[in-house]
């Protein structure tokens, strides 16, 4: 009786798929948060327990995805969220881009062992980083939880997205210039470098999330 | 009889191709899939608003307005049919009052039949008032909506969103039908036909009406849903209002008025003027051209039968 869904009163077609938003937002920082943990093993040179965190962060997006592939499915053959279906297509495919940034970014430091050592002179601002990048996804996620109940928190959660992304930003010019200034072998500053540079997306979609959180809020009150 | 009862059915089914086209755009712009169900809603609308007040309009026309003889239905039906036919195959949206009143003018001018022109200048006296109501009450309906939602919850305006559009697409559908499609009841002549025009405007709008979909909703003017809603609700709460008094309208012309008047209170502003001028503007050019077409063959048509 899938047909009855168009009686929003009589289906909980809408909350399902803030729900899943929900799941997926959770999986996002869950993504990020392993991140830091990922650098701080490589650190402390425990090599394989690294691994076993990216193998842990490869499954976090794994899942991600398939809760994509499904929000993506509702939205698409369902009448819901009437003029708002491709805003939330989108804001699920940045919410998914976070768990994929977490995911590119791990891998570049599990492709080539790096020491523990090369690492440990830009270790403190590297896990600020990543923690600032995953304050960003954090605010994202309440952002979205805030979708059930509160409009005034998703403006200020969106506003704090972007604040922590601008912030990152700032630490990722300065981790930038102290990763140019190691003496480290050249292959070494490269792969730190795209590190940074991919862990950025990060922040960057969080942000373009909550850019789509605000047309949503917009197109819905409007 | 039967030439009559054909016209009348292939008026119907274009009928329901061209307008029906116009609230299908609302929806496959604004909701979502499956587009059947907002097309069940419609067909649901058209007939229950047929059924029960189609009449009004209808017999204002054939009791008070004018007694047409055979020849002049068979012209009227004729010449109604061609210009929805023509406007149809340009994909544009014409509004069957507007033709229609004109076609009926003609031959009843031209056969000295007896006219009831006060009648026929409240008729184009509600057409120029009607798209400025229809656009006053849009701005209204759209502004109490705002501030009834603005206090609920993301999750619970997209519910509320859903309703309104789907309570708007019925309501809708209902007018258009109640008015318009009840202009056809006019020319019946009994349950045999009146069955046959609701059957063929039911096929019409399910086979055709995708035809001129795109008009109102792509491209005249880019509004959110709930402002897409209110200019749809008030467009055919104005229609239904006429329809009380048996007064054919067009509900082209009171949903762009609202459509246009939306546009403007809101920033940015996204309206192509040309489509809006052109839609709203329309009926005299419909109403004269009818009228001279239709008088025009009836001075041919006693030679050709």
């Amino acid at each position: 009786m899938s047909y009855l869904h168009i009686f929003g009163g009589f289906s909980s077609s809408e909350k399902s798929i803030i729900e899943s938003l929900k799941t997926h937002a959770q999986l996002s920082v869950k993504a990020s948060e392993k991140l830091q943990t990922l650098v701080s093993e490589i650190a402390a040179d425990n090599w394989q327990h690294a691994r076993d965190i990216y193998l842990e962060i490869d499954r976090v997006e794994s899942t991600a995805d398939e809760v994509h592939k499904d929000i993506v499915e509702e939205l698409s053959t369902g009448v819901f969220f009437s003029g708002l279906g491709v805003d939330l297509m989108n804001l699920a495919e940045k919410i998914d881009g976070v768990a994929d940034s977490a995911k590119d970014a791990a891998r570049i430091l599990i492709y080539r062992k790096i020491n523990g050592k090369e690492i440990s002179p830009i270790l403190e601002l590297l896990l600020n980083y990543l923690i600032t990048l995953t304050k960003a996804a954090v605010s994202l996620k309440i952002a979205i939880e805030a979708l059930k109940h509160d409009r005034k928190e998703i403006m200020k959660r969106a506003m704090e997205t972007e604040q922590y992304e601008e912030a990152a930003d700032e630490i990722k010019n300065e981790l930038m210039e102290q990763v140019y200034e190691l003496q480290l072998p050249v292959l070494s500053i490269l792969q730190l470098k795209d590190f940074i540079i991919t862990a950025d997306n990060i922040g960057d979609n969080s942000e373009d999330a909550g850019d789509i959180l605000y047309v949503l809020l917009a197109k819905g009150y409007a | 009889m039967i030439y009559i009862l054909l016209l009348l059915t292939s008026t119907s089914f274009v009928f329901a191709a061209n307008n029906i086209g116009m609230i299908r755009s609302s929806f496959s712009t604004i909701a979502g899939k499956p587009y059947w169900i907002y097309m069940a809603l419609v067909i649901i609308g058209f007939i229950s608003g047929y059924l029960l007040e189609g009449y009004k309009v209808g017999s204002n026309i054939a009791i008070r307005l004018v007694s047409l003889n055979q020849d002049a239905a068979l012209i009227s039906l004729f010449v109604t049919l061609s210009v929805m036919v023509a406007f149809t195959i340009l994909r544009l949206p014409a509004s069957i009052s507007n033709v229609a009143l004109g076609a009926i003018l003609g031959p009843a001018i031209f056969f000295g039949l007896r006219i009831s022109y006060s009648d026929v200048y409240s008729i184009l006296l509600a057409w120029v008032i009607a798209p400025v109501t229809s656009a006053v009450l849009g701005v209204i309906i759209y502004n109490t909506y705002v501030l009834a939602i603005s206090k609920l919850s993301f999750l619970q305006v997209a519910r509320l969103n859903r309703m309104y559009g789907i309570g708007t697409v019925l309501f809708t559908s209902y007018s258009l039908s109640a008015n318009n499609l009840g202009l056809l009841i006019g020319f019946s002549s009994g349950v045999t036909s009146d069955f046959a025009i609701l059957f063929a405007a039911v096929l019409g709008s399910i086979l055709f009406s995708s035809f001129v979909a795109s008009t109102l909703g792509y491209r005249v003017a880019v509004l959110s849903p709930a402002a897409y809603y209110s200019a749809l609700l008030s467009g055919s709460l104005t229609l239904w209002f006429y329809t009380q008094f048996g007064i054919p309208a067009s509900l082209t012309q009171t949903v762009v008025a609202s459509i246009l008047s939306l546009s403007m209170i809101r920033k940015p502003s996204v309206v192509n003027s040309r489509i809006i001028f052109e839609i709203l503007g329309s009926w005299p050019f419909f109403f004269v051209f009818t009228l001279l077409l239709s008088y025009a063959i009836s001075f041919f048509f006693p030679r050709l039968f």
